[in-house]
């Protein structure tokens, strides 16, 4: 049998080789998997930190007034310690405590947590040893000048007071791994509110004894910290159940992330068990297509030594006996170097692109699939031998094997198309996804390339006679010679199959990686992204400005401002220059229109002085009386109308404080009738400055019993005696017709001021307001005002904020009125001059505005607010560059988020990493169909060098003949690399929107689907060189070998 | 000692069918040869002598007709009961002696491999007996493609022997050969025959092989058209009564003649209807 194995060495290498392919990609589905499946669980693991891993047990002391820390680490299983490292067992307390004499008690908490003194500075004194020694923040001993050996007086929950002793003092070390986010320092210094606002003191230290009796309302907990290097995907189900078995004592709570992270990595595991075998599949279906021809081919060379046992009186049975035994035997040979090329590339992967700490593992699965792989071989090698076998002894005794029906569609072919026209109509239609969807490319191809086989044989008939007769000569040869030769089809098949499948391998890989860079994008905003501690967005700016240059045009201040409500509109400040050049909109939706966000001209009034000085004059009257209506049941003799006491029409101005305080100041009273002048000097009251935003008047009654109308000139505006120089109407908006209520809310019914109640007013003239210039100069207020402000605001914030918003309008508003937040956090109106789906880093719940035009308006950010400054990739030093500029510009950089680290993020997925498999697939599939070109070759290679020879007897030149031969080859791969091209471009305009590019789908940016032209076109040209190259080497080759001699061989 | 097998046919027909058309191969053979003899079948190409080679194989079945090996009637055999014969009482040489070897095997285990079809216990002869043979005990290790092309022909003989069978059926199993090689081949068949009584049917082209055998049958146009004893000619007289003439009767004798036939001392004469007497020469 060796015997037999080693004399067709070639064959029966490649044989072993195909065979261990088929092996490779049968055993390497399990071992990916499963390797993905534990990357996922790394990842997941490795981007949380040690106090999101920990498993916290709480209790309190509340439900059992003996239990201590210890008592609840000592009813855990002691099984757990196999996950995690040993408790850290903590007693909190609250309390309060005077830091010195005349203050007011402010909170406290003691805490008792293991091994504290490990863990701290110990800057004067000791540790406690006592249940009355206690530890404080050195912070604290330097404001209150508490020293050791003094005494803290510390009332119990009882209320009942306890001296402590400051055994020392003591600062945290930065060790976030043993605190676990306690945070025991941090709060000295800063005023918190405990009824009043009262100093913050950081938490005192007590030995364990200190909490360990009394305190009856003490917290209680034990942290364990998760072993991460123990947990592997089968530990993972071992330890979730070893926390699940818990069973704290006195209520207490268990909490552990490992729930999560299950369901995290079992939403991975749902999608790799989609992704991997079904691309695995498809490669194992080329694998066995060519281990088809590849054995069919060994069969047809054993021809003459089946029909030698059949005449020497061995049966069929014997015959299919002795085939089997051979080819069985070498096809099986190629299952153990499948298995363990198959463990190799999985090494690599573990290696080169899976997260560290992946284990190896050879569950049982890879033998099993690798014993899928030889059962499938085998039989592919049987069904290869059937028909030959069961070929009467006569037929296999001729010399030239019997023509098969070469130029029809064979029942595979015909199963074939049936199946890709269901995949495709399917797509078409909806009906059909997931596997269908990956496996419909591939089955287009796989029967696009049947078609092309059986319509080749005939065209190349024609065109060859046709050739021929008109000189071709090597055209003509070449194309005869595909005709007849019956692997032309099986060529055409494999080479459009692995054509199909490299081209949409490659663009499967590529749209995956352009929208989880594009997902990256608009996640972070920008290149990179440093969210700062200063809530002082023009001091962020400022900073900014000042870069030095080089650094300063890559970098931009970014203001954020979000609600409560994670699903309202969070603003997005940014300057539009800085944004076009910096922030990475989402490619697939229309550019954003930044222009329109640019700020009026209008530069804006600051008011930086002591008093305001103006000459104002007025013509006034009232517009109506009587205002109430008798009501119909009351007899006129009856009726007295509500009599209001009229108030005067006041006039003042409203200013933003650099905090954007809107503040409203007085300037003048003026009568409500009559005619007359006055001269205005009212306190600004801005001590720093501020920035003027309007004129208002209001008629200072209850709004909508009187009104009145007239005319208000304003000149000779001017602060500390120097003019504002706003005297022109042109630096002012013009103002609306209406007018708002005081409160800024609206109003519906009038209420009687001297019974509370509504009444019915007749109707009032309606508030109006017009700006103008007034005849003697200044401005001129013409208005009716029925007491509520009308106001003229200046020109340099329109009453609007332009803004660019994404996702749906915020509740409540319209498409060109909404709400957002200004940078102060107040509610401002806004309109969208554009809207998009998504913006940087906002996503699809943001409105970008003009950071300058927010900075107009001032503000300090609020609590949910933040000033961050994007930088692109320009900036010197990247990141660590950024970080060093803004430090350097005593800018606090509290965290970063760069568009690496995000995209690594969702590239360490398991669409991430199973979508990789794609380029496996691709580069095994080209390995395949070079493998089945080398076959054909080594098949055929016998007949086309005797064809060669006999036409060399014939006459035929040996140039021509090389030509030929060449074009015979290269022919049918050009051919079916164009019609595969077309299918794999085919495949994935269809079937590419159904297949998951993101473990956690995400509403923005919308997944762009649309192909990778460049990279198809790249690998499909790469692909075509490859085989190229193999075809022509061997075209030359069987040119090379059909001499004379060829024609004498036996064989 | 093996007893040669006798063969005998009776309006063996075999048709050959074509995809537009049927060839008539054989077109009524009948023949009968003895067991233990030496026969050579004789034939221009296409005359029908290669099938009758392979229908007594049982390779082929014929259309119509009957062939007797020894007690087997082949038209009534089963395939597995063919494959048996094959196995056991006829051995066959293709023309060109690779098609009867396994190419990656020597000779010596060629010849095993063609007696491993034979039951456990069942009298074969020792491999080395039938390599002595043919003459190839020194050559029986070495790779084929060492080999003569006269020792590969005996070779294929060897594997064909190898079981003694009771008819040896060779197909030109001597073309291509060298005057020795082509000795030593006709030799060897003439050793198996005398050694074992076997039967042995040949066809062949060669005048000098057909000289070197005791009897010849010509085949012509699917039927017998004559026999040779020891160097003499005859016509035969087939089951139909009819007669093939020889080529060079038939140029004087042409299709449509008429003839008589005369009673004499000697036997049967056949006269022209013009009772013009056949040349003394040409009497068959």
């Amino acid at each position: 049998m060796w015997k037999a194995i080693r004399y067709r060495g070639g064959q029966s290498l490649v044989l072993v080789l195909i065979s261990a392919l088929v092996a490779t990609c049968a055993a390497f589905a399990p071992l990916f998997s499963r390797s993905i499946d534990q990357a996922l669980l790394r990842a997941t693991l490795g981007r949380l930190e040690t106090a999101d891993l920990k498993l916290s047990v709480l209790a309190s002391r509340a439900a059992d007034a003996t239990l201590t820390a210890q008592a609840v680490e000592a009813g855990m299983p002691v099984g757990l310690q196999q996950w995690y490292e040993p408790g850290l067992s903590m007693t909190t307390a609250e309390s309060q405590v005077v830091p010195t004499a005349g203050k007011k008690p402010s909170p406290v908490r003691l805490v008792a947590r293991d091994e504290v003194c490990e863990h701290i500075t110990l800057d004067e004194g000791s540790c406690p040893s006592s249940a009355r020694d206690l530890l404080v923040s050195t912070a604290d001993a330097k404001v209150w000048g508490w020293k050791p050996g003094s005494t803290l007086t510390v009332p119990d929950q009882e209320q009942k007071p306890i001296d402590y002793t400051i055994a020392g003092t003591y600062t945290a070390k930065d060790e976030p791994d043993y605190w676990l986010r306690t945070e025991v320092q941090g709060k000295s210094g800063n005023l918190i509110e405990f009824g009043d606002l009262v100093p913050g003191i950081d938490d005192f230290i007590v030995a364990p004894a200190g909490l360990a009796e009394g305190w009856q309302r003490a917290q209680l907990s034990v942290d364990y910290r998760l072993r991460s290097s123990t947990i592997t995907l089968d530990s993972l189900a071992a330890a979730g159940a070893a926390v699940a078995a818990i069973r704290p004592p006195a209520q207490a709570s268990v909490g552990s992330p490992l729930p999560e992270i299950a369901e995290q990595v079992d939403n991975g595991q749902a999608l790799v068990r989609q992704l991997v075998p079904l691309l695995i599949a498809q490669l194992v279906a080329v694998a066995l297509a060519v281990l088809v021809l590849v054995a069919g081919a060994a069969v047809a060379q054993r021809r003459p030594e089946i029909a030698v046992a059949r005449l020497r009186g061995r049966s069929r049975d014997a015959s299919r006996r002795l085939v089997m035994a051979e080819l069985g035997l070498t096809v099986l040979l190629g299952l153990p170097l499948g298995v363990l090329i198959a463990v190799g590339l999985s090494e690599l992967v573990r290696r080169l692109i899976l997260p560290p700490g992946v284990p190896f593992e050879l569950g049982w699965q890879v033998p099993a699939a690798a014993a899928v792989a030889g059962v499938a071989s085998l039989a592919v090698v049987y069904a290869a031998a059937r028909p030959v076998l069961r070929e009467p002894i006569a037929s296999l005794l001729r010399r030239v094997p019997p023509a098969t029906a070469g130029r029809s569609l064979r029942a595979g072919d015909i199963i074939l198309v049936v199946l890709a026209a269901v995949g495709i109509v399917g797509i078409a239609t909806n009906q059909v996804t997931g596997p269908m969807a990956i496996l419909t490319p591939t089955l287009l191809a796989l029967a696009a390339g049947a078609l092309l086989g059986a319509v080749v044989v005939v065209v190349a008939t024609v065109i060859g006679q046709r050739c021929l007769a008109s000189g071709s000569l090597r055209s003509g040869l070449a194309a005869l010679a595909l005709a007849r030769r019956p692997t032309t089809r099986h060529v055409l098949l494999v080479v459009t199959a692995v054509s199909a499948l490299v081209v949409f391998a490659s663009n499967a890989v590529a749209v995956a990686d352009r929208n989880r860079e594009d997902r990256a994008e608009v996640t972070v905003g920008a290149f990179a992204a440093l969210r700062t501690g200063s809530k002082d967005p023009t001091a962020v700016a400022r900073v900014v400005d000042q870069l030095p240059p080089g650094q300063r045009e890559h970098a931009m201040p970014v203001g954020l401002v979000r609600q409560n409500d994670p699903d309202s509109t969070t603003t997005l400040a940014a300057r539009p220059d800085q944004f076009r050049r910096i922030a990475y909109p989402p490619a697939s939706q229309p550019s954003l229109d930044l222009g329109a966000l640019d700020p009026p001209d209008q530069k804006p009034v600051t008011l930086r002085g002591e008093r305001l000085t103006a000459k104002v004059d007025y013509a006034l009257s009232a517009v109506g009386t009587g205002f109430g209506k008798r009501p119909d049941d009351v007899p006129p003799e009856q009726w007295t109308a509500p009599s209001v006491k009229v108030k005067p029409l006041r006039l003042g101005i409203s200013v933003t404080t650099a905090d954007g305080d809107v503040l409203t100041r007085d300037l003048a009273s003026l009568p409500h009738l009559g005619r007359g002048s006055l001269t205005v000097d009212a306190p600004v009251l801005c001590p720093q400055q501020c920035r003027l935003q309007s004129l208002w008047l209001r008629l200072d009654t209850v709004p909508g019993l009187e009104a009145v109308g007239g005319t208000v000139d304003i000149s000779a505006l001017a602060l500390d005696g120097k003019d504002l120089g706003i005297d022109g109407v042109g630096g002012w908006l013009p103002p609306r017709g209406d007018a708002e209520d005081p409160s800024g809310g609206s109003f519906g019914a009038v209420i009687d001021p001297a019974t509370g109640f509504p009444v019915e007013t007749q109707g009032l003239p309606t508030d109006s307001i017009a700006l103008a210039a007034a005849p003697s100069g200044g401005l001129r207020l013409t208005f009716t005002n029925t007491g509520r402000v009308a106001s003229v605001n200046r020109a340099d914030a329109p009453e609007l904020t332009p803004a660019i918003l994404s996702g749906r309008i915020p509740s409540g508003g319209t498409a060109t009125r909404f709400d957002i937040q200004s940078l102060a956090g107040r509610t401002t109106s806004a309109t969208a001059e554009q809207r998009v789906a998504a913006l940087p880093f906002v996503g699809d719940r943001g409105a970008l505005v003009n950071l300058d035009l927010m900075l107009r308006v001032g503000g300090t950010l609020p609590a949910l607010g933040a000033m961050e400054v994007w930088v692109d990739d320009q900036f010197p030093g990247g990141l660590e560059g950024a970080e060093k500029a803004l430090r350097d510009h005593g800018v606090e950089v509290l965290s970063t988020r760069t568009l690496a680290a995000e995209k690594r993020l969702l590239d360490e997925s398991a669409t991430g990493w199973g979508l990789l498999l794609f380029l496996f697939t691709a580069i095994l599939s080209l390995l395949l169909a070079a493998v089945m070109l080398v076959v054909v070759a080594m098949t055929t290679g016998r007949i086309v060098s005797k064809d060669i020879a006999a036409l060399r007897v014939a006459g035929v030149s040996g140039r021509d003949l090389r030509r030929a031969t060449v074009r015979e080859y290269l022919a049918p791969v050009l051919l079916a690399a164009a019609v595969g091209a077309l299918c794999g471009v085919a495949g994935a305009v269809l079937a590419m929107p159904l297949i998951p590019l993101f473990d956690t789908p995400a509403p923005v940016p919308a997944l762009d689907h649309s192909p990778a032209w460049l990279v198809m076109a790249g690998s499909w040209v790469l692909a075509l060189l490859v085989l190229f190259a193999v075809a022509a080497v061997l075209a030359l080759r069987a040119a090379r070998r059909g001499d004379a001699d060829r024609l004498r061989e036996a064989w | 000692m093996v007893t040669g097998l006798p063969v005998m046919t009776a309006g063996l027909v075999h048709i050959y069918r074509a995809e537009h058309h049927d060839v008539a191969a054989l077109a009524g053979v009948d023949l009968s040869v003895q067991a233990g003899e030496m026969v050579a079948l004789l034939g221009p190409s296409g005359a029908g002598k290669s099938t009758l080679l392979t229908l007594f194989g049982g390779l082929l079945r014929p259309s119509a007709g009957r062939i007797r090996i020894g007690e087997h009637e082949l038209s009534r055999m089963s395939e597995a009961d063919l494959d048996s014969l094959r196995g056991r009482e006829v051995g066959i040489v293709l023309q060109g002696a690779s098609r009867n070897l396994i190419p990656h095997k020597t000779i010596r285990e060629n010849v095993a491999f063609a007696q491993g079809s034979r039951a456990r216990g069942e009298d074969v002869a020792p491999v080395d007996e039938v390599l002595d043979l043919v003459r190839l005990g020194d050559r029986a290790d070495e790779p084929l493609t060492s080999l003569t092309p006269g020792e590969l022909q005996r070779g294929a003989l060897a594997v064909a022997v190898s079981t003694r069978p009771g008819l040896l059926l060779g197909d030109e199993p001597t073309s291509q050969l060298d005057h020795d090689a082509r000795d030593q081949v006709l030799q060897t068949l003439s050793d198996i025959n005398t050694r074992w009584g076997t039967t042995v049917i040949v066809v062949t082209h060669d005048p000098e092989v057909a000289a070197r055998m005791p009897r010849t049958v010509t085949i012509r146009d699917g039927r017998v058209g004559a026999e040779g004893r020891e160097g003499e000619e005859f016509a035969v007289v087939s089951a139909d009564g009819s007669v093939p003439l020889p080529p060079h009767v038939l140029a004087t004798l042409t299709p449509g003649t008429l003839v008589r036939l005369v009673e004499s001392e000697q036997g049967w004469t056949l006269v022209r209807d013009e009772l013009e007497e056949v040349p003394d020469g040409e009497a068959l």
